[in-house]
């Protein structure tokens, strides 16, 4: 292929050029290369999405359980034992009321001291943790009992509050709640087809019909995360 | 006139030696995202261990003092320091500040004071706890928690969590 005639000075360069076979082949081995690079890519590319989506996702139920964890602590606090209180005031699977008298005045009714939390009442009107038209939803902050609920937390599928009293049994009745069993369950912001979730979530009261819909095997990756929180202000 | 350098080319199988070699170099890349994966999959097992921990801390630490030392079934952190001297804590006679080996606050397994399982399905994570009673003074508890994975060697990567309780006289 490469000529073996002997070059003078005064020779022109060489013009001989590529043949059609060698053209081809050179062709073949790039593509080869280049396809190789850009699946990896490619690859790289869907696992990077993938895993941000998964770390704001574990971000979510981080955020989402902090504020709970800490307000439930403080839920019937009242220092100067003026506030004609139960502490905890609703106690639903999806909804939970409380008043903490934070400055001691002996009302509660300054900033902060009504608190709520749970989904929006339009999205879960029957207050069981679970939107009504199913899907996710944002956990909700709500001061005062009017105004609305602001968001805590945001792509959560179930929440469940678990009232238990100091025996450790479940409980309906407000003067009773001395612990509080946190359960949340986020889920991904997109699903991903190359994943398959096959678990079954269910909350701090055991298999639960309603979240079972959660173990659907279906693409989206979920977190759940589930705690206790002993009411030290409450029955004292 | 000169000739514009050499012409010979590259041979096929130079040009194959230099794709394996790019690769291999495509292949580490691969690395980096893999742990990316690992390092989340690690940050959520952190997350929940720190969570169980704190669960079980909070169950432990509502007993009265002296129902958490009942709790120290085992015995080995009970009654170690009937003379409230504070350094020879295990009182057997040497004055080494005794550390939290000799009260068996590492105890996992059998030889620790309690076990729970995670409340999920699988129960991922088992918990153990430990009480040791007067350390690190008289008339104080420790409770050391530990939180292992199932699937992982006890050894890697646990989340422990200290707390200490003191009696009200």
């Amino acid at each position: 292929m490469f000529s073996k005639r002997s070059l003078k000075a005064t020779d022109p360069p060489s013009s001989a050029g590529f043949t059609l076979i060698e053209i081809m082949i050179a062709l073949a081995i790039s593509g080869f290369i280049l396809s190789g690079v850009y699946s990896a890519y490619i690859n790289q590319q869907k696992s990077y999405i993938t895993q941000g989506r998964v770390a704001e996702m574990q971000q979510n139920l981080r955020a989402a359980m902090f504020p709970l964890v800490s307000t439930i602590r403080m839920a019937g606090y009242d220092p100067s034992g003026n506030v004609d209180s139960l502490g905890i005031t609703l106690a639903e699977p999806g909804r939970i009321s409380m008043q903490i008298d934070w400055n001691g005045d002996g009302d509660t009714s300054d900033d902060r001291e009504l608190i709520d939390f749970g989904f929006p009442v339009r999205i879960d009107s029957d207050h069981d943790g679970i939107p009504d038209a199913g899907g996710s939803a944002s956990l909700g902050r709500q001061y005062k009992g009017a105004g609305g609920y602001h968001p805590i937390g945001d792509n959560l599928e179930s929440i469940e509050f678990l009232y238990l009293d100091k025996d450790g049994n479940v409980t309906a009745e407000l003067a009773d709640i001395r612990l509080i069993q946190i359960s949340l369950l986020t889920i991904i912001s997109k699903p991903d087809r190359d994943f398959t979730n096959r678990t079954t979530y269910n909350p701090a009261s055991g298999d639960n019909a309603d979240w079972k819909r959660a173990a659907n095997i279906d693409n989206f990756r979920r977190r759940l995360l589930i705690t206790t929180v002993v009411c030290r202000n409450m029955g004292l | 006139m000169k000739r514009l350098g050499n012409e010979a080319g590259f041979t096929l199988l130079e040009v194959m030696i230099a794709g394996v070699i790019l690769a291999i170099g495509i292949l580490t890349y691969a690395g980096l995202q893999i742990s990316a994966t690992k390092g989340n999959a690690t940050s959520i097992s952190i997350t929940s261990k720190s969570n169980w921990a704190a669960d079980q801390v909070e169950k432990l630490l509502s007993l009265s003092y002296n129902d958490l030392v009942l709790l120290d079934e085992d015995g080995d952190g009970t009654d170690q320091d009937p003379l409230g001297i504070g350094i020879d804590r295990d009182d057997n006679g040497d004055t080494i500040v005794d550390d939290d080996e000799n009260f068996g606050l590492h105890h996992i397994g059998a030889a620790a004071d309690g076990t729970a399982f995670s409340l999920d399905a699988n129960q991922t994570y088992t918990i153990f706890w430990n009480i040791a009673v007067d350390k690190p003074l008289v008339d104080t508890v420790t409770v050391h928690v530990i939180v292992i994975s199932k699937k992982q060697n006890a050894a890697q990567k646990s989340v422990e969590f200290d707390y200490i309780k003191a009696k009200i006289i």
